[in-house]
């Protein structure tokens, strides 16, 4: 046998290699070669060959593995080969799949038939799923994603009325459950999850959220809402689940929901909280959440409440929008607010931004768009940290307003100010501005760039990297009790 | 004035080529741009005489081809999948020689000729598997070969999912 291994390596040494640089080039080549995501895969497979085409090919990755499935539109083709590229890397101990940090998972995948109308559920695609999730064992982020759904690529709140309805107890359900369940065991850190446009319980989201409480910091997702029977506390199944996220940091929503109101308070160490169109589904008690907000959210950092709706509105749509008395509230009670984003509102006042000056002394960025409410100059508050400043479409706003502003704000890099106010360049100019972008309403301090990501929550999983062994073996104990829980 | 110039490969075979082929190969051309107006043979230690002939046959068949850029920016410009049918013929070759060749021009600098070569090279690798790719280029695994076989019960489970 050692005959054998001797004669091998001597044969090899003979044999005339590649210098790093020409297999660096043939990896080029494969990558420049590929129309498509197999092409990176070619690379990973010509890694695993030896360890100097592994060192040459480790130049190229990049993000290679970063995100598993890369393609938006993966096949099964695709998908197994990339998981038996990782499962031989984890062979060889080159493990490839420590190095994946989201999954994407399309559900249409787990359908098998042909049809439109019946279902068949696909097994050996959630075997493949739980494959990739007991490799991804540094798993960060887990995206749910329906292409098959119409609703997904709609945006307005009539088509979440749109949604079939699906019995949660349907055979689809009950395997959506069972898919859950199995790739949950593997998710120790996992700290945020997408979900999909639609009816969250029509995916049995509550599942993966239950599954993922113990660490979850981030969600992102379209809707909470539900049009089943509610049940405990008036809470639909989803939303309860919300209740026992006690470490999410960063909630990302697109509709408001009454229930936010209730699911607020379980979440003390809140950073981030985005309403990404608060018009579009109006709740009548959005101040009472925004109340609670500030109650029992102290850690907020970020706080944005968009809208893309007109300018001018209604009186009837002003109700329903955040209170300038609620806003004060919020901004009284969380002095670490860095990011604001407000938009649409016309309720806002300057007693808002009096509140905020006063309490949150370390706001860096401060985007108000369309808040026609501020109109005085007779504000008497320093920013001492702000670095941007954006005034868009504040109409009513003069050019006191903003000179004052800009007074008070001396670290201030980046000024938007609004459309009528084009004639304070030659102040903007005297103050170090100059004009970005070829427009005359955006302004930059040179020097003094920042970049808006640094005012971002901590990226996926920061934190848990950072806890001890024994921390994630508790995590990982209070996952499996929760998992234990809920199969039962 | 001399047009010709006298290549000696390394098992010490001389070859009389145009200097303006030679003038392919980045290398060469500094080399005669180093030394001026002279007779003396270029020693290419690193290729042999069945190599360096191939390599001349392929100079002189594209003594025409203007020459390759030699700034990196353009590497993008010269990624074309396609090799042309001459050089696909020329280069089927068996695959001692191919990695000869692309060592050689590597050496040489003939960049078009190099990328020939690697272009050659990715397609013998698309779409296989790792185990298929070291069979084709009866490569040695040399993963930690000891412990591939305890690596492999160990994770038994993962590919029984």
């Amino acid at each position: 046998m050692s005959n054998d291994c001797s004669k091998q390596e001597q044969g090899e040494l003979s044999k005339p290699r590649l210098p790093p640089e020409v297999l660096t080039q043939v990896f080029k080549c494969l990558l420049l070669d590929g129309l498509d995501e197999w092409a990176s895969l070619d690379v990973v497979a010509a890694s695993l060959v030896c360890k100097e085409w592994q060192a040459a090919a480790e130049y190229l990755f990049g993000d290679t593995f970063k995100t598993l499935p890369s393609s938006k539109d993966y096949d099964l083709a695709y998908f197994g080969r990339a998981l038996a590229l990782l499962r031989t890397s984890r062979v060889l101990g080159v493990h490839y799949g420590n190095r994946v940090e989201n999954i994407d998972i399309d559900l249409t995948l787990l359908d098998a038939s042909v049809s439109d109308t019946l279902f068949t559920y696909n097994q050996a695609v959630e075997d493949m799923f739980a494959e990739l999730f007991a490799l991804a064992v540094q798993l960060c982020c887990v995206k749910i994603r329906d292409t098959g759904n119409s609703s997904s690529t709609d945006e307005a709140n009539s088509d979440l009325a749109d949604i079939s309805d699906l019995d949660p107890d349907d055979e689809t359900a009950i395997y959506l459950a069972q898919f859950y369940r199995r790739i949950l065991q593997h998710c120790h850190k996992t700290t945020r999850l997408i979900l999909p446009k639609g009816n969250l319980e029509e995916f049995q989201a509550n599942i993966l959220i239950d599954g993922l409480s113990a660490t979850l910091e981030h969600i992102e997702t379209d809707t909470i809402w539900s049009r089943w029977s509610k049940s405990h506390g008036g809470l639909n199944p989803c939303q309860m689940s919300l209740t026992r996220c006690h470490n999410l940091r960063s909630f990302c929503t697109t509709y408001s929901d009454a229930a936010l109101e209730k699911i607020i308070p379980s979440w003390p160490r809140l950073e981030q909280f985005c309403i990404e169109s608060y018009h579009k589904n109006p709740v009548e008690n959005i101040d009472r959440m925004l109340v609670q907000l500030g109650r029992w959210c102290p850690r907020l950092r970020r706080f944005e409440l968009l809208s893309d709706e007109p300018a001018y509105l209604d009186d009837g749509d002003e109700e329903e929008e955040p209170s300038n008395a609620a806003l004060c509230f919020l901004a009284s009670r969380c002095p670490h607010l860095q990011y604001i984003a407000i938009e649409g509102n016309q309720s806002l006042r300057d007693s808002f931004l009096g509140v905020l000056g006063w309490s949150a002394k370390g706001l860096r960025y401060l985007y108000l768009d369309r808040c026609l409410g501020l109109n005085s100059d007779k504000l008497d508050v320093t920013w001492p940290e702000l670095r941007r400043l954006s005034l868009t479409n504040c109409l009513m706003l003069d050019v006191a307003y903003v000179r004052k502003f800009v007074a008070a704000a001396p670290k201030l890099a980046y000024i938007e100010i609004p459309m009528h106010l084009e004639h304070l360049a030659e102040f903007l100019k005297g103050q170090g501005f100059e004009e970005i972008y070829g427009s005359p309403f955006e302004w930059q301090r040179l020097g003094e760039w920042q970049d808006e990501e640094k005012y971002d929550v901590p990226e996926d999983g920061e934190e848990v990297k950072q806890y001890s062994k024994l921390s994630l073996a508790w995590l990982r104990e209070t996952r499996g009790f929760t998992s234990n829980v809920y199969s039962q | 004035m001399t047009t010709k110039v006298t290549l000696t490969s390394s098992d010490n075979e001389n070859f009389s080529v145009n200097k303006e082929i030679t003038k392919r190969s980045i290398l060469i051309k500094n080399m005669l741009e180093d030394v001026g107006k002279s007779d003396t043979p270029i020693p290419l230690p690193n290729v042999n005489s069945k190599v360096l002939r191939k390599v001349i046959e392929w100079c002189e068949y594209h003594c025409m081809d203007p020459l390759a850029p030699t700034n990196e920016n353009t590497e993008n410009q010269k990624q074309n999948t396609d090799i042309e049918d001459w050089d696909q013929k020329f280069i089927e070759v068996d695959q001692e020689t191919l990695f000869k060749i692309i060592l050689a021009t590597n050496y040489l600098n003939i960049k078009p000729l190099l990328d020939i070569g690697c272009k050659t090279i990715t397609n013998m690798i698309k779409g296989k598997s790792p185990e298929e790719i070291y069979k084709t280029f009866n490569i040695v695994n040399n993963f930690t070969p000891k412990e591939e076989a305890q690596i492999r019960k160990e994770n038994k489970w993962a590919e029984d999912q």
